[in-house]
């Protein structure tokens, strides 16, 4: 595939999945006095996904969450 | 040295660059054509005192405009959001899981390479199946391979569907309403074909009903742009519909629209340029250059005289003859050249035997859109298709493609193969 049409469909694929799967990227920085290597591994793990993902509900869903 | 050896020798060094693919298709084109050029002018071919002018003559300009034209019409057209627009109201409106959606994506493919190169095409339906496919959790593969396959059976829509129909409209005097009523016919029985035969090979294995909760207009980030854009595009499509009675030139009415379209359109006309395939304007306009040195050379007539004793007897067999090798070379080789070189030759038989031009040079519309499909690098769209998926991590193998797509493109040539039998009988 031509650099081009790769760009192309790169920059239509992510409009378009944005739309049928809304995501965000947070960059959170390593609070302090916790292990870097298990801080690190947050970024793949499925269950604290999970947990932020509910407290996102929360917070938009209880307006007082603010 | 024998001067039609010579050129016979500079056209087959460039058809296996071409094949190989040692360089680009266009630096390929322009070092034929500066060959050409050097040694045709050495040789007395070509007038050196009056030399642009006579390549220019070789160049069919309405064409080039034509093509340029459309290209920026289309380009200005996808960057409007319509054909994500439309895609999305679709899967929103069929519902019902992935493999329904994939399927009326098939239908979509067809309709968005009648009006866009399949390059573009390709990339909007592949990014709307990916993304699908993730919302749903299931494998885009099957539906990518298809659709590119289906992007050239949509490539015999219109005369602006394909390159080669531009070529051979242009240069057989087609119209836009007597390019569509004979191959329109023929595009509509090979989709039929084409979706029961994808319908039969893909089963549903993934039962979801979950409807897509998407508002498409969501994707259409300016909706004055939007409607301007769909609306020149759509006044173009008139125009070409009318040109038997407006008279004017294919080549003048695309490159206005497209004036027109960068005009009012409101997009970054840089930005659209940029988009615009150059690549193959350079390769277009210097494989003209080429062929007119094997015009020159007579090369051309002397390869049209064999053709002539193999094919005098039938129309329709010299015709059907002509799709093969049209077809069969342009799963190796790019089209482009294949309809450029033929056309010289079908105009020679055409004048020795007396049989219609118009249904020799269908035998190239048919061969030269449908025969890129019996390999994967046979068309862009199908080189898309495969880089789309092996971003996914699917890597398809020559193995693969032809277990799965190749016998559905030979029952795709077979059909058009007996429509050109029956053409003498239908002109």
């Amino acid at each position: 595939m031509s650099e081009s049409a790769s760009r192309k469909y790169e920059e239509i694929e992510s409009r378009i999945e944005k739309m049928l799967i809304p995501s965000i990227t947070l960059e959170i920085t390593m609070p302090e006095g916790v292990d870097r290597e298990a801080f690190l591994k947050l970024e793949n793990d499925s269950k604290f996904i999970e947990t932020i993902k509910t407290q996102i509900k929360k917070l938009l869903t209880q307006e007082k969450g603010y | 040295m024998d001067i039609p050896l010579l050129f016979s020798l500079i056209f087959a060094l460039v058809m296996i660059l071409l094949v190989t693919g040692r360089y680009h298709r266009s630096v390929t084109a322009l070092l034929g054509a500066f060959l050409t050029i050097l040694f045709a002018s050495e040789y007395g071919l070509f007038n050196i005192q009056d030399l642009w002018t006579e390549l220019i003559g070789f160049i069919d300009l309405d064409t080039v405009l034509l093509v340029i034209g459309v290209m920026i019409l289309a380009e200005s057209l996808a960057r409007s959001g319509l054909f994500e627009f439309i895609g999305l109201s679709v899967a929103k409106t069929v519902g019902g899981g992935f493999h329904r959606i994939s399927i009326s994506f098939m239908l979509l493919t067809i309709l968005f390479s009648a009006v866009l190169s399949n390059i573009t095409a390709m990339v909007i339906i592949g990014a709307l199946t990916v993304s699908l496919a993730k919302k749903f959790g299931t494998e885009p593969t099957d539906t990518i391979l298809y659709a590119s396959v289906m992007t050239n059976v949509g490539g015999l829509m219109f005369m602006i569907s394909s390159i080669p129909n531009l070529i051979v409209s242009a240069q057989l005097n087609f119209g836009f309403i007597d390019f569509v009523l004979i191959s329109m016919p023929l595009a509509l029985l090979l989709s039929l074909v084409t979706l029961l035969f994808i319908v039969r090979k893909t089963k549903s294995n993934n039962s979801s009903s979950e409807q897509i909760k998407v508002d498409p207009w969501s994707v259409v980030e300016n909706k004055g742009l939007f409607y301007r854009a769909a609306i020149i595009f759509v006044t173009v499509i008139i125009f070409f519909i009318f040109d038997d009675f407006i008279k004017l030139p294919l080549g003048l009415i695309a490159i206005g629209g497209a004036i027109i379209m960068l005009v009012l359109g409101g997009q970054e006309p840089e930005s659209i340029f940029s988009n615009v395939d150059w690549g193959t304007i350079f390769f277009l306009t210097s494989f003209y250059i080429i062929v007119g040195g094997l015009s020159r050379s007579g090369v051309l007539t002397a390869f049209a005289d064999d053709v002539v004793k193999i094919l005098s007897f039938n129309p329709a067999i010299a015709s059907n003859l002509n799709m093969w090798v049209c077809g069969l070379s342009s799963s190796v080789v790019d089209n482009i050249p294949m309809t450029l070189t033929l056309i010289p030759v079908m105009e020679h038989v055409s004048a020795v035997t007396g049989f219609s031009l118009k249904i020799l040079g269908w035998g190239i519309v048919f061969g030269a859109n449908l025969g890129g499909n019996l390999t994967p690098i046979g068309s862009p769209s199908n080189i898309i298709g495969l880089g789309i998926l092996k971003k996914e991590g699917v890597h398809i193998s020559w193995g693969e493609w032809f277990h799965k797509c190749v016998p559905l493109v030979i029952l795709q040539l077979l059909l058009a193969s007996a429509y050109v039998t029956l053409l003498p009988v239908i002109l």
